[in-house]
């Protein structure tokens, strides 16, 4: 126990260690923009609601990667999942001429269920996560291009798509979704048994087991979580796209990892924070957003961001030593 | 190892069921599109159905396709299957330009005609060579946006910007159109200042960020350009939630819905639209002349169509923008 809040304590010094990259990162952006342009572009009430909404959908999907990467365990399957949620609700509304809240609902219910195969065959089948999320990717994005014959599905209600692009008390719609989701999961991770077990078996699976933690269903619920994450990130983008794109989601799952070990979470398990990995998504996709507005070459900006997940884990790694 | 040849067997017994075939068949011609994700690619496949539906005593279309235009290899995998099957005759929209060349030489080494269509295949070994010149069509955009802009903003267009919203790199067909439109912009109005270019990887929700970041950092932005459907529907959709149809002008290539709505919206002032129906059904009618003795072109250009609100509803539009409606259902 007394190892644990050791544990807490480090990571609330790394999170704040973040938080001061994050603003270092903006107000350097910032600088920039201004040297360059002569006028600030960057800190305004219009493009920081555009960095926000950008960041909302990979936040969310990244929140749940955290949670189940934290169990030692990772989900491949996280964009198929979005896009299966994203055309479904399409779907449903345009097409089955379901409501839009039944269209939610069943949309949700039914990409959740990838998490419950996902989590049995994880741990009733023994298979590596990296595989059985890996193939439940493919086989996913197989079902998409089926339910819809590759095509896009269009023609969904006005208040439906017009959420995306709505915003309260000057924040996007998107973000107060994102932000629900963030205070719940932070909740769940650190007041609830099942938020404790999930570290638990994420350090050590065999000693979780011994002190008799229900290791079947935390990994259930971990998996089971991160799809109903990404069921919830798809109907986002179904909004935002306005239509149920097939392809939409492809390549999500790298973003989403990227932002979780950005975010100080460890693929070996038992690390990860909630604000860790928003604050990862944020710093992702600002710099992509300070890119554009600086005018940085696109190819560049790759090869940065791919050095930035590297030099977050390397950081990370000589701190804790 | 009871259960092994149980599911073995029943392998069997399902594969022979799918290989059936009755005797005295017509011409069993493949055709095979890059990516069975896009509308672009389904439309070529209506085409060369449709040809097998109008004239079911010539062919028997069988269609097959990679899941994304990014598996250049299973695409290659595809191809060398079709061909142990023996087919005919193939059409192929081969990805790469370059590692479908031996299957398709070994093909046509064993006498089964091989039609290329959209993206050129850098072998001499085809029978024929049905596309659109991408490099002509975005060069096409770029005449048209400079119309438009001179109609909105006067003769003087200096201190103006325009900007192109990219699919993503490396894809010939791509940068045909990006360099095309490029070129052609900066010979015919080099006083308009050009934004480097931002790739999107073809994802909608990433087009549609760079969209919006392109228009918050440039004041002067008066044109964009997206090179296919993905980048075109998310630049449509940026501008009419802010409001920006009559500042920007917006051309962009190909018809899914979202552009089509875009365009009667206002959204978007042009389309430039190929006829991937055409490419589909011309690339089946060839193969079967071909299989019939006669000799057809060794290369032909299908023309692009710019679709502006003005000839929107023309017939002839109509069947190009939704070649859906032109299927022929059995």
């Amino acid at each position: 126990m007394k190892k644990n809040r050791a544990v807490t304590n480090t990571r609330i010094s790394t999170d704040i260690l973040l938080l001061i990259i994050y603003v270092i990162m903006c107000l350097i952006i910032f600088a920039l923009t201004i040297i360059t342009s002569g006028q600030n572009k960057f800190l305004t009430p219009n493009n920081i609601t555009n960095v926000i909404r950008q960041t909302s959908i990979n936040g969310v999907i990244a929140i749940g990667m955290t949670v189940v990467v934290i169990t030692g365990g990772i989900d491949l399957s996280v964009g198929s999942v979005v896009g299966l949620s994203g055309v479904l609700v399409a779907k449903f509304m345009a097409q089955s001429n379901m409501g839009i809240l039944p269209a939610i609902l069943v949309a949700a219910l039914v990409s959740t269920l990838i998490g419950v195969l996902n989590g049995i065959i994880i741990f009733d089948g023994k298979v590596p996560a990296f595989i059985a999320t890996l193939g439940m990717m493919t086989a996913v994005r197989g079902l998409i291009m089926l339910v819809t014959s590759a095509r896009m599905v269009s023609g969904l209600p006005r208040a439906f798509t017009d959420f995306a692009q709505a915003t309260f008390l000057g924040l996007p719609a998107l973000f107060y979704i994102w932000l629900i989701i963030m205070l719940v999961t932070a909740f769940i991770l650190k007041y609830t048994t099942f938020g404790r077990h999930l570290y638990a078996i994420g350090s050590n699976i065999e000693s979780a087991r011994l002190s008799g933690i229900n290791v079947r269903l935390t990994t259930y619920g971990a998996y089971i979580y991160c799809s109903f994450l990404c069921a919830i990130a798809g109907i986002m983008m179904a909004s935002r796209l306005g239509n149920g794109v097939p392809t939409g989601g492809q390549g999500y799952e790298t973003d989403a990892i990227a932002s979780a070990v950005i975010g100080g979470a460890s693929l070996s398990g038992a690390e990860g924070t909630v604000l860790g990995t928003v604050i990862g998504a944020l710093i992702m996709q600002t710099f992509r957003n300070g890119g554009n507005l600086l005018r940085i070459n696109p190819h560049l900006m790759e090869i940065v961001i791919g050095l930035l997940i590297i030099g977050a884990v390397l950081i990370d790694k000589r701190t804790k030593k | 190892m009871k259960k092994l040849v149980l599911v073995l067997s029943l392998l069997v017994v399902v594969f022979s069921l799918c290989a059936w075939q009755s005797p005295d068949q017509p011409y069993d011609v493949a055709v095979i599109i890059k990516a069975t994700d896009s509308d672009f690619w389904q439309y070529v496949l209506v085409g060369a159905e449709n040809y097998g539906a109008e004239f079911p005593e010539r062919v028997k279309i069988s269609t097959f396709g990679p899941p994304s235009e990014a598996d250049i290899e299973q695409q290659v995998s595809i191809l060398e299957d079709v061909i142990s099957g023996n087919p005919d005759a193939i059409v192929i929209s081969s990805t790469s330009s370059d590692a479908t060349i031996p299957a398709i030489e070994r093909a046509m080494d064993s006498g089964i005609p091989v039609v290329t269509i959209d993206n050129r295949v850098n072998t001499d070994k085809v029978t024929s060579f049905i596309a659109t010149d991408n490099i002509i069509a975005g060069g096409r955009a770029a005449e048209e946006m400079l119309k438009m802009l001179k109609e909105r903003y006067g003769d003087d267009l200096s201190g103006k910007a325009i900007s192109v919203v990219s699919s993503i790199a490396g894809v010939k067909v791509m940068e045909d159109r990006d360099s095309g439109f490029l070129n052609k912009m900066k010979e015919i109005a080099p006083e308009i200042e050009i934004i480097e270019p931002q790739y999107c990887d073809n994802d909608m929700t990433k087009a549609m960020s760079i969209t919006e970041d392109l228009i918050t950092a440039n004041d002067n932005l008066v044109g964009l350009y997206g090179g296919n459907n993905i980048t075109g529907s998310g630049i449509s959709r940026v501008i009419s939630q802010l409001g920006k149809e009559e500042d920007i002008v917006v051309i962009a290539f190909d018809s899914d819905p979202e552009e089509v709505k875009g365009l009667e919206a206002g959204s978007i002032d042009a389309l430039v639209v190929q006829d991937p129906y055409g490419m589909g059904y011309q690339g089946v009618d060839f193969v079967y002349k071909t299989l019939m003795g006669e000799t057809v072109d060794k290369e032909v250009e299908t023309p692009v169509a710019l679709v502006t609100r003005e000839n929107f509803k023309d017939e002839a539009i109509q069947g190009l923008l939704d070649p859906y409606s032109r299927k022929i259902n059995k």
